[in-house]
Parts: C-alpha cells; structure tokens; sequence
C-alpha cells in the first residue's frame, strides 16, 4: 500500500508527542498550583515599594474573612470603625437603622512600610431594607501603630491625598480624587450619555429608597457614562462588584448590579461608552438579594453623598424625579417610568437618527 | 542475538535512569518555582496566574472532558481507520491528564476563594450556597471523573484478570459524568454566551448520535457472536468471547492492525 513518505514512520512518534504535550500541561498546571498555595498558605509578601497594585485587595467581608497580608488586619479594622462611627448619621438617613451595617472594606494598594494605604468601603443596606449601599473611597496613614482614616468628603481625605507619596496614588489620579473629596452636592457633570448603546431603547425606572435609576433591555451591555476614572468597589472575586466612575468634574457615577465587570485596574480611565459590564442581579456587596429581571443600578455620587438626579441632563434628555415619581422629557417628548427610553447617543439635538458611538470589542466568555 | 539483548537492556536501562533524572529536574524546578513566588514579581505573577486559573480552570476542565469523550469515542469507533484510532487514543489520555489536572485547579481555586467549602468537595449540595444545586452537580461530576479516570489508568489490571466488562461499565460512567457537568458549568458560575450553550448543545447531540452509532454496532455485533458461537463447541466459545466480547473484529481490520504495528516496528513479516 501505497502511503505519504511521512506516513511511513506510522502514527506512534505523534502519539508519543501528543501524550508527552499532555503530561506537561498538567506538570505546568501543577506547578502553577503550588505557587497558589504557596502564597495561599505564607500570605501574600508586602512590597516595600508598594509595587502591587490591586493586588493587596483583602477582603473583609464577615463571609469571606480570608487571610490577607500581614499587618493590614488592624487597618481593615480600623477602617470599619471608623466607617461605622462616622457615617452614623448618614446610614439612619438613608436606611432608617441605628446599627451600621459591617462596612466591606478593600485596599487597592498598601505601601506597608511607609505606612500608606489607599482603598474604597461600602456599606450594604440591612437585609430587610432594598438600597444602594452607601460607598466611598479612603486614604489612610500611619503613625505609630495606629491609622489616620481619611473618607472621601471630608477634610481629613484632601489632606492626605496631597501627601500621599506618588506609589501609592498615582499623580494622574489626584486631581479627579481631589475633585471627588470636595465636589458639593448639586454640581452634576455636562455632557453624560445614557449607560448603553446609543440607538436602543431600554426600561428605566426610579430605585426605590435611594435617588437612582434601575434599567435593563437592549444587550444588557452598560457602558460608561461620560469619560473619567473607574474603581471597583467590594471587589471580591474578579469581574464582580460595584463600579465607581469619577468624571473630570469630580461626580462619579456608580454602576451597581453589573457582572462580567471590565477587568481594567482600579483608577484606570476609561472612554465615554466604553464597556464596564453587564445587567445582572449580582449584589456583591451584601444586602437584599435583588428581585426580578436583571437590572443595573445607576446613580450620582459626589464625596459627600448621593447627588439628586432630578434636572440633570443625560444624553439631551432632562430627568425628574420629583416628588418619588420619575420622568425624563426631551424637547416635548416625555417618557414616564418603566417605559422604554430610547438613547440618542451624545446628540443633544432634535434629530431622532441615533448615531452609534465606537463598539467596544465584544467580550467573550 | 547478544547484540539484541544488549540493547534491550540498555533499552531497559534507559527509561528507569530518565525516571530519576525527570523527578529530580522537577523538584528542581518546583523549588525553583516556589522560590520565585516569594519574590515580589514571582507574587505578582503568582496572582496573575491564579486570576487567569479561577475564571478559565473550570471552563478547561470541561472544554477537556468534552473532547476527551469525543476523542475516546473516535478511537473506539469502528467506523475510524485505524491509524487515526491511533492517534485518537492518545489524544484521549493526553486530554484526560490535561482536564483532571484542571479539574484539581478548578477546585482547590472554588475551595481558596471561598465559593465552595471543603465539604462540598465530597458531599453534593450540602454548601449551603445561593446556587448549592448546581455546585452539588460539580461535586458529582467531578467524583465520576476521578472514577472514570482512575478505572481508565488502572485499565490494564481489568483486562488481565478476564474482567473487561467490569472495566467497561467503570468507564462508561463516562457518559454520565459528561452531561452532569455540562450543567454545572453552564449553571454554576457565570452566565455562559448563547454561542457557548449552543457550542455544548450541540457538541452533546454529536455525541449522542455517534454513541447510539456504537452502541448499535455493539448490538449486532454481539448477535453475530451468538450465531457464530451456536456453530462452534463449547470449549472455542469461551476462546471467541475471550477475544471480544464486544464483537469479532473483522478480517480487514486485523490486517491494517498488523500493517500499522509493522511500520513501527520496522519488521515485514
């Protein structure tokens, strides 16, 4: 019979090498896995340098307490203390509750030795009460053996931000920090876009408890609403969690309710419509589990506390949502809640042709 | 002739001192690896890494065990030459390595992260998580696949004590195992794309097909057994069934059998 010239050595030195492929992928994998526990078991090694990046996250969610880095236990917990002394007020106000709910706090970068640290916490609404959770970011420094706790809003948080050396906030990130600390309530940024793709039309509706809206339909794709720098809060595993985008004029939008979240790093910048994740019922930070369809959460942030969304203008359409009932008007349209509300993209005109921005690439799975 | 037993014991020599020298560059590179993570790039490459595993090990375990069963259904199958049954074969216990290996990444990383417990590695649905029921299918699906896995590498003791049934139905288990796991992947974790359940689905379907193929074969092979096996006495019976059970293989295929192993020995005769 007639066979190939390599043909003639027959099928077994290819099977050989398939087999040997085989094994040294699982060698390879094994390896990797080692390493894992390795660091799984002795912690992760704090860089003098305060080299890692997002890399220190801990977790301290009473749920999933896992070991973090030596010495940052008793920053994660002076965080909450302070979370929870300071923010009394404001979680009575906006949950009806005396007792503050354990603040889930990350570190996005710790320089253990110069004793620096930089994270976001949340405050997930009791369970019996359906909020948003009440969010921030922090600076903190040491002295001594104790942590000076700055939360975003107050002085405390600018004073630091200016001395925190370059490692642990990047110069790029200060300004729009700074900006986010002090932005007063009531200052809404120009030139937002509805949170997906120009041309659809999605279901809006006022959130209850909390100046926000709930929307899903489309491709469930959120993108972001204007330009500006994102930060993951109650990043617990990667691609969940709440996402903070602080426009130049130091508002943030916030994105609750998303999955499949981008994987840029804390503080990364991100375009206006760019992808940041997609409508689920995930709420990562604890609280009620979310009833009904998936649906994202939108709402305004400043340092100091939700911004009322009421007269704020996104993508040429007006919001109200006086008096616990919402509706958006465009020069004589009006749509009321819970019908769909088409996006005409950053076109503040009249003209009722949509014009797509860019896609992003679509991610796969 | 003393030439040939010569190299048979260099042959014989030669794979037990490869065996010392590969164990030994392998803790070398363990400590290597181990020493590396400490380090503050090694860590950073370290976290990468266990990132990439805890979204993919999953999605590649059962990537793996989907072409492991397709794999080992092309090598059993009759309908597929035999040269390339050769190549299946290997492919099928390559794949098999490959998606247990993940398999134990994919777990211990759900144990680490704290989206399983340790109880759920034995125990089906007792995590107590939002999804237990899905998370329990994994538990299951995955102990069918250490089964299957550990029957197919002891394969050899099943076939020497005249049990090849017994081995047969271990690794038939195989058939469970997959469709169990399918639904957990596609439930348990992160919403899978349409493209991803229509990939599954229809990768099922295939299989069902191809299977029922085999199974049917097996079928009428067996009832040409018995009609052979009423001609012939008692004693050459036993000889028949011991050849196959599973059927006579036919004239043509022994004779590309022998063709094949004539080309790797190298011997025509």
């Amino acid at each position: 019979m007639a066979r190939p010239a390599s043909g003639r050595r027959g099928m077994m030195p290819l099977a050989r090498l398939i087999g040997r492929l085989g094994g040294l992928t699982a060698v390879l994998v094994g390896l990797t896995l080692c390493a894992i526990v390795q660091q799984e078991v002795t912690g992760r090694p704090m860089a003098q340098s305060a080299t890692q990046r997002s890399a220190a996250a801990v977790q301290s969610h009473p749920a999933a307490r896992v070991s973090g880095p030596p010495g940052t236990t008793p920053l994660i917990d002076q965080v909450q203390a302070t979370v929870t002394d300071q923010w009394a007020e404001l979680v009575h106000s906006a949950f009806g509750v005396e007792k503050v709910p354990q603040p889930d706090v990350h570190l996005i970068w710790v320089d253990q030795a110069g004793g620096w640290a930089f994270g976001t916490c949340a405050v997930p609404p009791p369970p019996d009460v359906d909020a948003m959770p009440q969010v921030s970011l922090f600076v903190a420094r040491r002295t001594d053996e104790t942590w000076r706790i700055g939360l975003a809003g107050t002085e405390d948080f600018g004073r630091l931000l200016r001395d925190a050396p370059e490692a642990v906030i990047p110069a790029e990130q200060r300004p729009l920090l700074e900006q986010y600390g002090t932005a007063k309530s009531g200052n809404p940024p120009k030139g937002l876009v509805l949170p997906w793709h120009a041309g659809q039309s999605w279901t809006v509706q006022s959130l209850a408890n909390t100046s926000g809206l709930r929307f899903a339909g489309g491709d469930g794709r959120v993108l972001a609403s204007g330009p500006g720098r994102v930060y993951r809060l109650c990043a617990h595993s990667p691609g969940r969690g709440m996402l903070l985008l602080i426009h130049p004029n130091g508002t943030a939008t916030e994105y609750y309710q998303v999955t499949d979240l981008t994987r840029v790093k804390d503080g990364a910048s991100v375009r206006r419509g760019e992808y940041l994740g997609q409508v689920s019922t995930d709420r990562p930070c604890g609280g009620p589990s979310a009833q009904g369809p998936a649906a994202a959460s939108f709402t305004l942030l400043s340092g100091d506390g939700a911004v009322s969304l009421d007269g704020v203008e996104i993508g040429g359409w007006t919001l109200h949502t006086d008096g616990g009932s919402f509706y958006a008007d465009r020069s004589g349209m009006r749509v009321e809640s819970g019908n769909p509300l088409l996006n005409f993209g950053t076109d503040p005109g009249r003209s009722s042709a949509p014009r797509p921005p860019a896609a992003p690439a679509p991610r796969s799975s | 002739m003393k030439h040939r037993e010569l190299s048979r014991q260099v042959a014989r020599a030669g794979p037990r001192r490869w065996k010392v020298l590969r164990a030994v560059l392998l803790c070398v590179i363990l400590a290597a690896v181990l020493a590396g993570g400490a380090t503050d790039r090694g860590s950073a490459v370290v976290i990468l890494s266990r990132d990439f595993l805890e979204f993919y090990s999953g999605v590649f375990a059962l990537v793996g065990l989907s072409a492991v069963v397709v794999a080992g259904l092309a090598a059993s199958g009759r309908f597929t030459p035999v040269r390339l049954r050769i190549l299946a074969q290997s492919g099928h216990r390559a794949l098999a390595v490959m998606s247990m290996s993940f398999l134990v990444v994919h777990v211990l990383l759900k144990v680490l992260e704290q989206h399983a417990t340790m109880l759920d590695v034995i125990v089906p649905f007792m995590g107590g998580q939002e999804r237990a029921r899905w998370i329990g299918l994994g538990t299951i699906a995955a102990e069918m696949m250490v089964l299957v896995h550990v029957g197919g590498v002891a394969r050899s003791r099943f076939i020497g004590r005249g049990r090849p049934w017994a081995w047969r139905v271990l690794h038939l288990i195989a058939y469970l195992c997959w469709p169990v796991a399918i639904v957990h992947g596609l439930n348990a974790g992160r919403a899978p794309k349409d493209w991803v359940t229509l990939s599954y689905v229809a990768c099922l379907a295939l299989v069902a097909v191809a299977a029922l193929i085999r199974f049917v074969l097996w079928l009428r092979g067996r009832g040409k057994v018995r009609r052979q096996a009423g001609r012939v006495t008692a004693r050459t019976t036993r000889h028949v069934s011991g050849i196959g059970a599973h059927g006579i293989p036919d004239e043509e295929f022994w004779a590309e059998l022998k063709h094949e192993a004539q080309l790797w020995t190298g011997s025509h005769r």
